[in-house]
């Protein structure tokens, strides 16, 4: 029913969102840092690498661009362009699940998403009103987002995985049978 | 990727750019101020369970460190109820001083009390949301307080139903400020990186303690003269440097802001 799975898809996108800004508050410098939509983001397409998932990231990046006050759209086509790259590289080239993929389709992301993200906010610095001051302190605010976001994404890949694996039933009566 | 993806991530990116078109053209300003307004609330709920829990769960790393604080807090007391005592003598010398010199009072001033609805959602800017936009009146550059009159910012983008609040610990935030000490220092506070804010381009030949008060300038447009902003934890006066500088402590918590105060001019 595509109701049901609008519905679905606006709880999941409203719930990273309430995340991301409970992470931020809450944790102190450097670990309010973690990009929790990128992080959330990115496991669903390591998990499902559906088309669906860009209309999912469509939509919480949308929540989340009405309080950025930063030209309005930078950060969302930054986000939906570092989805459709890592994607691809995820179906066609990385298409391996191990640790260091996962981490490296995290850190990749997260450093194209900031260099397209940088390459938007020089446009608008360079054609319009609004100014954004890019300095050293927002490179090292990024270094700290990709050197925590990347590791953290690995942890709950694999953790999940663990889960996931063990409830499984197939996997479940495929471990029985072997045992019988 | 296959081709039918492939025609859905084309119909995702026309979306995506028909919508910014339409955006920048101003024909979803209702659609945006309805989504601002359904998900205030929720963005509202998320930052203040954080603001609870943050406030409850202020540890001390050891017994040691309790106990150093505990006697800090009683000295802090003394000389506060010292400092009371002489500010309401010198409060009422003022008043004697104002009735003479027929001194009118900026009192009259008006002030939006506004609730703080969350923080800028990227971190590359250290701002702060209220729920109060261009239809209270809210423009950009109007002083931002909290509490008693403590200087946290100032507004740095007002939207139709809210605003954003650029926090003095903010890298862009430049505030003209004055210590005082008895040389009456002029210096610019500025942010460093939301963790600091320090006072910049003090002369060198001018006497700054730690404990110095900082409040506002008034050279600013619209910020007045003698909002607090902080206390001078770290001087730092270096031969090489031709300014001295000091590091701050805000007088008000940035990190646990709930209700400010936006001052109108």
């Amino acid at each position: 029913m595509p109701f049901l799975r609008a519905l679905k898809f606006l709880t999941l996108a409203l719930t990273i969102f309430v995340i991301h800004i409970f992470f931020i508050n809450f944790f102190p410098f450097p670990i309010n840092r973690v990009n929790i939509i990128f992080l959330f983001l990115l496991w669903l397409i390591l998990l499902d690498r559906g088309v669906k998932i860009y209309w999912l990231a469509f939509l919480t990046v949308f929540m989340s661009e009405q309080f950025i006050n930063l030209p309005y759209g930078a950060s969302a086509a930054a986000t939906l362009i570092a989805f459709v790259v890592i994607n691809w590289f995820l179906t066609n080239i990385l298409t391996n699940r191990n640790g260091y993929i996962v981490f490296l389709s995290a850190a990749g992301g997260l450093l194209l998403f900031r260099c397209v993200f940088f390459f938007f906010l020089f446009l608008f610095n360079l054609f319009a009103r609004q100014k954004t001051a890019i300095g050293l302190d927002a490179l090292i605010d990024f270094a700290w987002e990709a050197g925590l976001t990347a590791p953290l994404l690995t942890i709950i890949y694999f953790g999940a995985a663990r889960v996931i694996k063990t409830l499984n039933p197939m996997y479940v009566s495929a471990r029985k049978q072997i045992y019988e | 990727m296959p081709k039918q993806s492939r025609k859905k991530v084309i119909l995702l990116a026309g979306f995506f750019v028909i919508y910014l078109t339409a955006h920048y053209l101003g024909l979803t300003g209702a659609m945006e101020r309805a989504a601002r307004g359904a998900l205030i609330p929720f963005a509202a709920a998320a930052y203040g369970w954080s603001n609870n829990l943050v406030s409850k769960y202020n540890f001390f790393s050891s017994r040691e460190k309790l106990s150093v604080e505990l006697n800090q807090c009683l000295a802090d007391r003394a000389k506060r109820e010292s400092a009371e005592a002489r500010l309401k003598n010198l409060e009422m010398e003022n008043a004697e001083l104002k009735k003479l010199a027929a001194f009118k009072s900026k009192k009259g001033q008006g002030m939006l009390a506004t609730n703080v609805i969350g923080k800028n959602t990227d971190n590359i800017e250290k701002m702060v949301i209220i729920d109060a936009g261009e239809k209270e009146g809210v423009v950009v550059g109007q002083a931002v307080v909290a509490g008693d009159g403590l200087f946290v910012g100032v507004v740095a983008r007002a939207k139709p139903d809210i605003s954003f609040v650029r926090l003095i610990n903010d890298n862009q935030s430049k505030i003209a400020a004055t210590a005082l000490n008895k040389d009456k220092s002029i210096g610019v506070v500025e942010g460093g990186f939301g963790l600091s804010v320090r006072m910049n381009f003090i002369p060198r030949g001018e006497e700054l303690l730690v404990g110095d008060f900082v409040i506002t300038s008034g050279l600013d447009k619209a910020i007045p003269r003698g909002l607090l902003i902080g206390q001078v934890a770290v001087s730092e006066n270096e031969a090489y440097q031709p300014f001295q500088q000091a590091v701050l402590i805000t007088a008000a918590d940035l990190e646990k802001l709930s209700i400010v105060g936006v001052l109108k001019y």
